[in-house]
Order: C-alpha cells, then structure tokens, then sequence
C-alpha cells in the first residue's frame, strides 16, 4: 500500500465515521474489522492485530 | 498586541524606523505612471524590485509609516530565497535568516515522527529558512531606497480607485495632499484586508475552517537547533496542537491550538497567553527566563478571489487569496505571484511581449493557490480535526505512529514544493522521448559546479540549457541567453539529455518547454510564439 493509498483510506474512515456518529461508528469500525479479518486464513495473525491495536490506548 | 505597557511597536528586539510622507508637490506627485504597487509588505517590495530588475519604474503607495507591527509570515522556501537572489538581497537574507531541513512530531510527549525535507549539495539554499517578517521586510525596502526607478510613498492612504477604458485613476490621500493618480497597471498587494479589493466590490470565495490558533513570539535563550516540532495532544494542551519554531535574535515562534472549551474572547488575553506559554515552554524542559513579544490569534482559512485580474489591476498576495498556516504558503506563494506578474508586466512593457502573455497570470497562480488548499485541506484536518471522524482517525494514525512507522507519515505536514505550471497555457507538452529530467511547468533543477551553480548562470530574462556543442552562430540580441551544457556529464544525467536536447527556461526559473533532439531554430520560435501570444 502506497502513502497516498492509506491516506485515502485514512479520509474514507474519517467521513464514514462522521457520517453515523459517536454512536454507530463503533458498530461500524467493528463490522469492518470482522470483514478484513474474512481476509486472514491464520487466526493467530489477527488477534495478533487485536492486541497491537489495543496499545497506547490508556491516557 | 503586545503586553500591557508597550505600544505596538514597541518590539524586543527590531527597531522601528518611522518614514514620513513624500515631501514633493502635488503636481509631480500626480505624474502618471505605469505601474501603482498599493502596499509596501515583503509581496509589493518583490514586485516593485522585479520590475525595477527590468528597467520599469513604479509607484509604491503605503498607508502605514513603518513596517509590520507583529511578525506574522517567518518561514521562507527555497524557491523564495531563489527570487531574493534575482533582486541581490539575498546575502542579507542568509546572513540573518536560520535555515533548517529538519520537523519531529510528538504525540503525548513522545516523538513519532521526524522528516527530512529534500535537499543536497546541488542546492544553493536550504529547503526552509526562518526569519521573523519585520526583517524580510526592511532587507527588501532597504534596497528599494537604493533604486530612484522606485517611487516609495509612506503615509499615503489609497481612497478611491475608479477604472476608465483600462486605465486606472487612484484617489490618493497624504499629511500633505490629496491628489489623483493615473497608472496603467495596479498590482493590489494591500494584504488580507485589502483596500482595493474592498473599493472593487471584490469578495473572497472559500471555506473558513473552525480550528482556532493562538500564535505568539517568545524571546529566551532556549537551546534546541532550528527544527520545527509539532506536539499533539500533549500534557499542555490535551487536546490540542503546538507548534514550535526557533527564529533569530532568541525569538521562538509558538502557535497553539484553543481547544474546544476555551474561548477566543478569553485565550487571546495577556495573562492567559502567558499561562498557556508558560505550561508550554514546561512541556519542552524550558525553566529560564522568557519574555513576551508579541501575540495574535489566527484561524485557517481557505479564501480567494475568484479572478486574480480585475482590468489593469492584478492582485498578489494576500489580496488575493488566504491560506492556512500549516503548508507555509501564504508568504511563499505572494512572492511567487509578485514575480511571476512582474517579469510578465516588464516583457510587455518593455514591448518584448503581447499583451495576451499577462492572461496566464490568472490561471498560473489561481491553480497554485488552489494546489495549495488542496494540501493545506489535508494538513488543517489533521492538525486540528474540525469533526468527530477527522479526530478519531487522526488519533488513530497518532497511538498508531508509537509503534509502526506507516502511520507517523500521515502526520507528515505536506512539503512546500514550488507549484508546476504544467497546465499552462503556456507551458510545451513534455517531449515523449525524455525518460528522466524535470518535466515542462515544474522548477528547473539546480546543479553544483565547483566554483557556482547552475542558477548564476541564468540571465534574467529567458535562458536556454542547450546539451551539446556550442552553436557557431547564435544572435543574442533579443534571444534567450544561451547555457551550453555536456550531454555526457553529471548535470546531463540530471536532465535525462542527449547530444542536441534543450530545456527553456523562464525568467522565474520554471521550465516553459524542453525537446529531446532540437535545433535552436525550434526553440526560438517557441519563445516567440509565447511572447507574442500565438501560444495561448
């Protein structure tokens, strides 16, 4: 993926996430993750990304 | 403003001058002229030494009587340094100015980030360089004292402008006289709050962006190298950004975010902007002494005028068009327009062009301005998101960019490269058979030779890089100069040339056209055709 491949995913995510709100982004941000993860044959590899994405998360 | 106790020129560390109005008579105040330039900032001072570099005089009509109260613009691109060096200012610029290759971003104190920005021992100046306005502005009027082709007028307030068959007629006002003025042309570089744009019924069209800045200059002795920091979300502003650049004369600039339950009303006052400096200056390890300079606040928005031409009246700068901060364009790009009308006006005007050439000032400089919000869109929304999803992204990408390096390169502030004209109406299509070397509209590439660079040796007209042996006869008299360059050597390699290929180069250093196996013949009717307006 090139930078300015992630930089348009980086602004599609920004203007769905605007378009459902605080509320329906969660559903949504999660319903994506359950479609990319269809995209992995090794269970370990994303849960992997589950933990790797749950750090630096704490103030 | 300035603390309590101080006027507003009362400045810590630069010295006012105070100019007075012109002191001669009313009717040799009247004379008309070609040119009228309305505003002596660092775009009018340009334009004024541009076409004084071609032999055209003009009229510099200022309402002020000194130079700019606050710093404001600081940060000077290569490409501006490149347009100092036409106007031989340049030494005191680089004597004074700190130049810098280098950004980090922080995000929650610790660094994510750090770019470098291109550069190499082929370039004659640094990709950036820092320097607060009040100097920018006095290295360029000093040397407008020094030209009697320029008329400079202080204290003389623009207050009416009425435009009859193409001439404009300027309604003038001074402690002495109020007089008229005819010109032929008007370069309205009056800044944001321009006058003229006002007397025209002109509006700036685009979008005011919500995200609010506070921008304040600081003198102490801080000892930190001149690289730019940008620290999100830190422990002194949760929330929101700083920004944090080193200037001469222990002047840092610091620009800081008003986050969402602040007020404007309340953060742009004297105590709270020291606070909130204070609790920066912390953040950064700085426990010394500092002094307050200066302070303004600031929001980034993206406006222009629709037409940069009105009749004989062009807008440069600010005038024309606002951009946000965080591309660092504003001052960057009103020097690019004021040379770029410059040399224009001066080829017409010294009857070496058609008057159709002065119509690719709009489109040129329009569609920079326009690249410009492009860009400065994509910054402003990561610098202070104006929604729910911006920010929740831009926090993503930012606890990302702590452990995985794709995502710290979206918080990389997009890189100030000069604009390519290369849909202009009179920029070449590019030769196909070119497989490497800058394209047509783009900026020529500079290149070291042991005792100077490429860029000496262009002459301020056009000039022709010509790889291969020396024509025997070559006319110069009206004529590009001519650069014969070895097709074998590094800067041959630089171009992608081979024996017989040639670039055309501009007079602002863009490339108009370049042709992989040409004769001059080829080339000189190219040049005349733009000059003469059959290209267009």
């Amino acid at each position: 993926m090139t930078d300015f491949e992630m930089e348009e995913i980086y602004e599609s995510l920004a203007r769905k996430i605007d378009k459902f709100g605080k509320e329906k982004s969660d559903i949504f941000l999660s319903k994506l993750v359950l479609l990319l993860s269809k995209k992995f044959t090794d269970l370990d590899e994303v849960l992997n990304y589950i933990e790797e994405a749950s750090l630096d998360l704490k103030n | 403003m300035r603390p309590l106790g101080r006027d507003e020129l009362d400045s810590l560390y630069f010295d006012y001058p105070k100019y007075g109005a012109p002191k001669f008579s009313k009717e040799k105040k009247e004379r008309s002229v070609d040119v009228v330039i309305v505003g002596a900032g660092p775009i009018g001072l340009t334009a004024a030494l541009t076409l004084e570099r071609y032999g055209i005089s003009s009229v510099i009509i200022e309402a002020k009587s000194t130079f700019n109260d606050g710093s404001r613009a600081i940060c000077i691109a290569r490409q501006s340094f490149h347009i100092f060096d036409t106007l031989d200012v340049v030494k005191q610029f680089n004597a004074k100015a700190l130049g810098w290759t280098k950004g980090r971003s922080f995000y929650r104190g610790k660094q994510i980030l750090e770019f470098e920005m291109p550069d190499s021992e082929n370039q004659k100046y640094r990709p950036m360089y820092n320097l607060e306005q009040q100097y920018i502005e006095k290295f360029l009027h000093d040397e407008v004292t020094k030209k009697p082709k320029i008329d400079m007028r202080w204290q003389s307030q623009l207050e009416n402008i009425d435009i009859i068959n193409d001439t404009a007629i300027l309604q003038i006002k001074d402690p002495h006289h109020s007089y008229n003025l005819k010109a032929n042309w008007v370069l309205a570089a009056d800044g944001a709050n321009s006058t003229i744009r006002k007397l025209l019924n002109l509006r700036l069209n685009g979008e005011n962006f919500e995200g609010r800045y506070i921008i304040a200059d600081v003198k102490m002795k801080h000892d930190y190298p001149t690289i730019r920091r940008a620290l999100f979300d830190p422990d002194c502003r949760r929330d929101g950004t700083v920004l944090i650049h080193k200037q001469p004369d222990d002047i840092w600039r610091i620009d800081y975010q008003i986050t969402e339950n602040e007020s404007v009303e309340d953060s742009i006052k004297e105590e709270t902007v020291r606070s909130s400096i204070e609790a920066v200056l912390k953040d950064i390890s700085y426990s010394g002494d500092w002094q307050l300079e200066w302070w303004s606040n600031y929001s980034a928005n993206t406006l222009a005028l629709d037409e940069y031409r009105h009749g004989p009246v062009f807008f440069i700068g600010d005038s024309a068009h606002i951009v946000p901060i965080f591309g660092v364009r504003g001052l960057n790009n009103g020097l690019a327009d004021a040379q770029n009308i410059g040399w224009k006006l001066a080829f017409l005007l010294n009857k070496k062009a058609n008057k159709k050439l002065l119509e690719s000032y709009n489109s040129e400089r329009r569609g920079a301005t326009l690249d410009v919000f492009a860009n400065a869109t994509k910054s402003t929304r990561f610098m202070t998101p104006p929604t729910y999803g911006w920010l929740t992204m831009r926090d993503a990408a930012l606890s990302l960019a702590l452990r995985h390096k794709f995502a710290g390169v979206l918080a990389n502030p997009r890189q100030m490269e000069p604009y390519s004209y290369a849909k202009s109406s009179i920029t070449m299509p590019d030769d196909e058979n070119f497989l490497t070397g800058p394209k047509p509209g783009t900026v020529m590439e500079n290149f070291s030779f042991n005792d100077k660079f490429l860029s000496d040796m262009l002459d301020k007209g056009f000039n022709i890089l010509w790889f291969g042996e020396k024509p025997k006869k070559y006319n110069r008299k009206d004529c590009p100069n001519l650069i014969c360059l070895d097709p074998q050597s590094k800067i041959g390699e630089l171009y992608g040339a081979s024996n017989g290929s040639s670039y055309l180069i501009r007079p602002d250093m863009h490339i108009l056209g370049r042709w992989y196996k040409t004769n001059l013949t080829t080339v000189l009717s190219t040049y005349e055709k733009v000059l003469n307006g059959e290209i267009l």
